[in-house]
């Protein structure tokens, strides 16, 4: 007999007949579930005292209980509100059609019930099938470091062979006639995150750390450059995400377009530059080949032409190309 | 001190450079399609079965991309908006940068792969120019078609869109218009009759008035009559000193090169110049109201500033290094620290400061300034002695050089020290230097304890400094420095 998780999380009994559609009453859980920050009305928060959680996140997300399934994310741009950010992109493994169907109730709610939020649903068919397509939701903070922790599991649990045929699978991957399986994917997902590990020595939630120099006083900023950095802040912050100018499907479309695949990065932990081109010595982070994909798709539209603004050390050109050509030392510029 | 971000050399890849080499690889792979049929997919005609969904092309492992023979293929899709571009690609850069981007050409190694290749034309880069017969497969031939010369394309068997030509504001008018281009002038503007797909100005923030010579190089090409070339302003500060000012240049020269900019749905309320003047007006008077007096009307400041917003959101591609995408951060930089380090003269060195005075009094003596001797005492020389003090402040030793001349950049580049730092009088003295600088013996110190980073690799130190002469001292003490972690300290000098 199908397991009805419905009934666990507290539906009203009304509401369990069997006339009702999953649809219908998944809705009706998010409806209950999902509330309204009372001091950002624009953020959106899935409580985890809600007692469907356990049920809607194994449904919203349910790499959290499996791994090497297919990642998928919807996009959920913040367009007016200058405050509200996304702390979270939960990344949804869609085993079937009926899943993405709950899917999409999820990411509706979320458009209906808040002026600020807009959802972009997945064109129809890609060149993968629906198992490509992607979806995103908002989250508190706390709950990233549960997504890291499933995805290292996932590395933990990644044997020997996976890892030394990820390498060859990758390598491999543009002269494919075939897109790759979910299996392989996890393996090569597995590969890189394995290599991206085995390089970090502190730990996989550290950033960047400098050692203590013992120079002298750590100096703060000079307050007037201060304020004006975050005059900068206040004007970029509103609309950075839209200035990011990121559409999942662009860059799907980037993916094939050089015989890569998107979820291997969907799959990885940290972003890392593995994405080969043929006759490119280079290997490439994903944003690059987004943006350069980018401008390529609008150069024939009304605009022809952009400024690109990307923060330094994004790899619009090089900078600071002098010293990074040598393999090791450093060296004196004029 | 000054901590910076150090950026990861695997970043240092280029986006920009990645969109030539697709505009180029779409044109060969179209061409190769047309040309070759034999070695492609056969395409769906009327008369038979349609191309099957699951086709690839027999030499799709030749191609980078997806074949353009395969129905199914995002290259075949994606048409008209994957509909390549013929022609060069012009990269204006500043003459500092003109290294950095033949290092990261050479890098990409798409000219001996595929054929794709960078030409310089700037005098320091006499090796890499076009030859004659590249610039034919740039230059547009004119033919009287009716009253309007029509113009077309020189057929040449190199073609245009395999080159992109590097060069400067400056250098371009003299380096290809005139060397290049069938040059004539239309009004006030010499057109240069070559065929350029697109124009990529790096440090576009450089240039933020719409005089400057780049948005005039932009306006003769559009007056070329051939297609309208893309335009790509490259910055990572659109707004730096003056606000949205500083970017409305680039915004009006990609408008000028959009005739159809006003069907673009984010980008029509920016067609009309007025209204970018108007936005630009509205920014200066609340910020002079805001410096006068403090405070200003919270609504008008929340209308101007969300119009910019949304220049920026219509006209931008700005990701930044915390920019979350696909669930994780893009990058990550490592923050700006700042150190306040006290690194005084040791007293025994004292003296070399008070031999300072005659070594500086060269060229400016004080009693002729008491003399009322005006004329030794222009803005220039008072500047030169500033320097030249400053530098005797950081380094006392270089007081034993004798030679106030051996300070300056130009002396170091006669006698060609910068090549060849060991020959220069500054390694003899490194002993004395390095005694009588604090500053010198504090970076003594990092270098010894530099180690390994997060990502095990060795640490790396970074000097920037804006005096030659102090340049060669730091070459000199890191050469007479051995690394703890036994790394070589430094490899080569630029």
């Amino acid at each position: 007999m199908p397991r009805r998780p419905f009934l666990d999380g507290g539906l009203p009994q009304k509401q369990t007949g069997s006339n009702l559609t999953t649809k219908a009453k998944t809705k009706y859980l998010l409806e209950h579930s999902i509330r309204r920050s009372q001091s950002n009305p624009g953020r959106l928060s899935l409580s985890e005292q809600n007692p469907n959680f356990p049920f809607l996140v194994s449904r919203i997300c349910p790499y959290m209980s499996s791994k090497g399934s297919t990642t998928l994310s919807h996009t959920i741009r913040c367009e007016h509100c200058t405050r509200c950010q996304p702390h979270l992109q939960l990344q949804h493994h869609h085993h079937s059609a009926k899943l993405r169907q709950i899917h999409q109730v999820f990411a509706m709610l979320i458009m209906q019930s808040t002026s600020i939020v807009k959802v972009s649903f997945p064109a129809g068919e890609t060149s993968q099938g629906l198992a490509n397509q992607t979806s995103t939701a908002t989250e508190k903070p706390a709950r990233a470091s549960t997504l890291i922790q499933a995805k290292i599991s996932g590395i933990e649990q990644a044997g020997a062979d996976d890892v030394a045929n990820g390498g060859q699978i990758l390598s491999e991957l543009a002269n494919r006639a075939q897109p790759l399986s979910d299996e392989e994917v996890g393996v090569v997902v597995a590969y890189l995150n394995t290599a991206w590990r085995s390089r970090s020595q502190n730990g996989l939630h550290e950033a960047y750390r400098s050692r203590d120099l013992n120079l002298g006083h750590k100096v703060e900023l000079p307050q007037k450059a201060a304020q004006r950095l975050e005059e900068m802040k206040f004007l970029e912050s509103g609309f950075h995400t839209a200035c990011e100018q990121f559409d999942p499907h662009i860059q799907q479309a980037a993916f094939d377009f050089v015989k890569s695949d998107v979820r291997i990065e969907l799959g990885l932990i940290c972003a890392q530059p593995w994405i080969r081109i043929k006759g490119i010595k280079r290997t490439f982070y994903p944003f690059q080949l987004y943006g350069a994909f980018y401008l390529l798709h609008m150069e024939r539209g009304p605009r022809r032409g952009m400024l690109e603004a990307d923060s330094m050390g994004l790899g619009k050109v090089s900078c600071l190309d002098y010293c990074t050509t040598l393999d090791s030392g450093f060296r004196a510029i004029y | 001190m000054v901590f910076g971000p150090y950026t990861d050399e695997e970043i240092q890849t280029t986006t920009i450079y990645l969109y030539i080499f697709f505009n180029y690889i779409i044109i060969e792979n179209r061409r190769d399609v047309e040309l070759h049929p034999e070695r492609h997919c056969p395409p769906s005609d009327k008369n038979r079965h349609g191309q099957s969904a699951q086709a690839r092309c027999p030499s799709r492992s030749q191609w980078p991309i997806a074949c353009y023979c395969e129905e199914g293929s995002i290259t075949r899709r994606l048409v008209p908006e994957l509909c390549p571009r013929p022609g060069g690609s012009l990269i204006l850069v500043p003459a500092s940068l003109l290294g950095n981007w033949v290092d990261e050409w050479d890098q990409l190694g798409v000219a001996e792969s595929l054929g794709l290749c960078l030409r310089v034309q700037h005098h320091d880069f006499v090796d890499l120019n076009l030859s004659e017969e590249e610039f034919d497969s740039l230059r547009l031939r004119m033919r009287p078609d009716g009253p309007r010369l029509r113009k077309v394309r020189s057929p040449c068997s190199i073609r245009a869109e395999q080159y992109a030509v590097l060069s400067t504001v400056q250098s371009y008018p003299t380096q290809v218009q005139k060397r290049g281009g069938n040059r004539r002038k239309i009004g006030n503007v010499f057109c240069d009759c070559l065929a350029w797909a697109r124009v990529i100005r790096d440090e576009s923030h450089l240039t933020p008035k719409l005089g400057a010579q780049f948005y005039r190089i932009v306006e003769s090409i559009t007056l070329n009559g051939w297609d309208l070339p893309n335009v790509y302003p490259i910055t990572a500060t659109p707004i730096l000193r003056n606000g949205v000012s500083d970017m409305l240049a680039c915004i009006k020269t990609v408008n000028l090169v959009s005739p159809a900019i006003s069907q673009h749905p984010q980008c029509r309320d920016f067609a009309d110049p007025l209204t970018l003047d108007q936005l630009e007006a509205d920014y200066k008077r609340i910020r002079a109201v805001q410096k006068a007096k403090g405070d200003v009307d919270e609504e008008e400041y929340n209308r101007a500033f969300t119009s910019i917003g949304a220049l920026m959101a219509a006209y931008c591609l700005r990701r930044r290094n915390e920019s979350r995408q696909n669930g994780k951060t893009l990058t990550v930089i490592p923050p700006l620290q700042c150190y306040d380090v006290i690194c005084p003269t040791p007293l025994e060195y004292q003296h070399l400061l008070e031999s300072a005075r005659p070594f500086l009094g060269s060229t400016f003596r004080q009693e002729d300034f008491d003399a009322g001797n005006q004329q030794c005492v222009d803005l220039q020389r008072l500047l030169d002695h500033a320097n030249a003090s400053a530098t005797l402040a950081t380094i006392p030793g270089l007081v034993l050089l004798k030679n106030r001349r051996a300070l300056t950049a130009n002396h170091i580049l006669q006698h060609g020290w910068h090549l060849n730092p060991d020959k220069s009088p500054v390694s003899k003295l490194i002993t004395e230097l390095l005694a009588s600088s604090g500053k010198l013996q504090i970076l003594e110190q990092i270098l010894l304890n530099l180690g390994l980073d997060v990502d095990g690799k060795p640490e790396k130190l970074v000097v920037v400094s804006r005096k030659n002469i102090v340049c060669l001292a730091v070459q000199a003490v890191s050469h007479c420095t051995k690394r703890s972690d036994g790394q070589a300290t430094l490899t080569t000098f630029s």
